[in-house]
């Protein structure tokens, strides 16, 4: 390190940056197996004290659990109760965020009109949206319905509010700057305002995305007859910590599948960003 | 071909201020930016504007360009008062204003798509003017990768790209280095002759004033007025390398000098007090 770092020896670029494109490299191999290894004593200890310290009534174990999820998986049983959840998830993520988008960006270009509406909307978006879950199941069903207003009402917000900040927040130079060219209001909308507040928008869907995914298990928590959040349900219902569990692993894995799809999204759309 | 820059009546107006003023509200009070600014630009004139810097030049500039309405006084553009943006010109604003979404060639593109310029013929010139400003092979960078000297070449390209009839240019050299800054005003030079295009220009470097305009409007400390209106006579072409051993420019030199010394000690006295 002293070496390296000593300024009586100049380094050359080319192996300056090899240097620390190895170190780098190194990095990224000790925090991969750092976390393999939390992993392992996490779930060995969990399985070892199963049944020796704790009652697996109240804890189950990892092997349990494994065996419930394989086979949940090779019989098929699950797939209908998760592509129910998915599709509450999609749908209702589909209308929140197309909703969010269109009313962000217009109050966003609207500043008295966001002024008037922003004590209402404030209101609305500090209620705990999941404690309404039981009278949207009154309103709308205990099917499809209820869960997809729920997950689209979450989502909406989340992604509302960053598409309002996004469009409120353009510079006003790259305005100048093309209606100098000579830009329609349309023209401006679409080569500057659409463009700058994307970077909102796809930030906003970030932090949609896991909400809305419990939205959707949480809804079908409350009442249901069908998706993940039924098998959780059903099982507790039964005192089956296996099966609770194992529902929960779905879960965590279809969320965490999820955010990273939206994040390659995101880098996509905001590629200019990094070099 | 030598173009005949002569500062004679017989050439229409094309933008003039007319006691133009602009006063800001600041929570001290008003702050006047531009006390009556009177100034004349004819067809095919280069005009620098030259004064101590943060003096009110960028102001001038903004009203001209139609962004901003001096609080008293008015603009006028071949006869008429501007109301709103100004697109027969391309301006070059200090702070630069290229699309960070874009790449250099999308930047450059931009003014001539909103143009409605055919593709074929955009693709063209833009080849052009990205080689004018020695980008080639930088036209698929994104801006984030490029340093504040390419930023402010893309801007200039950009500005010209549609060769509107008027350039306003604020400081558009100043984050260049020596040697690209003298090729780059050769350039401007070049090409403004072969457009014969009317040029107002911001700087604060007098000898680049001096080089490249056919007038030096020399401004004073805030609040900005005129101070001293120059001739620069000296025959075009210009070999920019040997123009500052020729007598006449040295003469012309010594008057700039002698008003610009003087506003830029009132500039600090000013700076002083308010401390």
């Amino acid at each position: 390190m002293s070496e390296v770092s000593s300024p009586s020896r100049p380094l050359e670029a080319g192996s300056s940056s090899l240097f620390t494109k190895r170190r780098l490299g190194s990095r990224r191999l000790l925090i991969l197996l750092g976390q393999v290894v939390v992993l392992v004593l996490w779930l060995t200890s969990w399985e070892w004290m199963s049944g020796r310290v704790i009652d697996p009534f109240f804890s189950s174990s990892p092997s349990a659990i494994a065996n419930q999820l394989y086979e949940w998986f090779s019989t098929g049983t699950i797939w209908v109760h998760l592509l129910i959840t998915l599709r509450e998830f999609g749908i209702g993520l589909l209308l929140g965020g197309t909703a969010g988008v269109l009313v962000g960006f217009t109050l966003g270009r609207l500043p008295t009109t966001a002024a008037i509406l922003n004590p209402f909307v404030t209101v609305v978006y500090s209620l705990p949206k999941l404690a309404l879950a039981p009278l949207f199941v009154l309103w709308f069903g205990i099917g499809l319905g209820s869960k997809v207003v729920l997950v689209a009402m979450i989502s909406f917000f989340l992604i509302f509010y960053n598409t309002f900040t996004g469009a409120r927040d353009v510079d006003p130079l790259y305005i100048d700057a093309l209606r100098i060219m000579g830009a329609s209001r349309f023209t401006v909308y679409q080569r500057v305002i659409i463009p700058s507040a994307a970077v909102w928008v796809m930030t906003g869907l970030r932090i949609a995305v896991p909400q809305a995914v419990i939205g959707a298990v949480v809804g079908e928590l409350i009442s249901s007859n069908q998706g993940i959040g039924y098998i959780i349900a059903n099982g507790a219902a039964f005192f089956n910590t296996t099966v609770v569990l194992a529902g929960v692993a779905v879960v965590a894995v279809v969320s965490v599948t999820l955010s990273q799809l939206i994040i390659v999204l995101e880098r996509w759309a905001t590629r200019w960003k990094h070099n | 071909m030598p173009v005949n820059h002569d500062n004679g009546g017989s050439r229409s107006v094309v933008l003039a201020a007319k006691g133009a003023q602009m006063t800001y509200t600041s929570r001290q009070g008003p702050v006047t930016a531009l006390s009556r600014v009177d100034l004349e630009v004819r067809e095919g004139e280069f005009v620098a504007l030259l004064g101590p810097s943060g003096c009110g030049k960028s102001t001038l500039l903004n009203m001209v360009a139609g962004l901003i309405k001096p609080t008293k006084g008015e603009i006028l553009y071949r006869g008429a008062t501007l109301t709103g943006p100004n697109t027969n010109i391309g301006y070059m604003t200090q702070r630069d204003s290229i699309l960070p979404w874009r790449t250099v060639a999308q930047n450059i593109a931009l003014p001539l798509q909103i143009r409605r310029v055919p593709k074929k013929e955009r693709t063209q010139r833009v080849a052009q003017y990205v080689e004018m400003v020695g980008l080639t092979g930088f036209e698929h960078a994104y801006p984030s990768a490029l340093s504040g000297g390419m930023r402010k070449r893309v801007g200039l390209a950009q500005a010209m790209v549609y060769e509107p009839e008027t350039l306003l240019l604020d400081e558009p050299f100043g984050a260049l280095d020596a040697i690209l800054r003298l090729r780059m005003q050769a350039e401007l030079l070049a090409l403004i002759d072969k457009l014969g295009a009317t040029v107002l220009f911001v700087t604060h470097d007098m000898d680049e004033a001096i080089t490249l305009a056919d007038r030096v409007v020399v401004m004073s400390a805030r609040p900005a007025r005129i101070v001293d209106d120059i001739n620069v006579s000296l025959p075009r072409p210009r070999n920019l390398e040997e123009l500052q051993f020729q007598p006449e420019y040295q003469e012309v030199r010594r008057r700039v000098w002698r008003n610009l010394s003087r506003e830029i000690q009132a500039g600090q006295k000013e700076s002083n007090h308010h401390e």
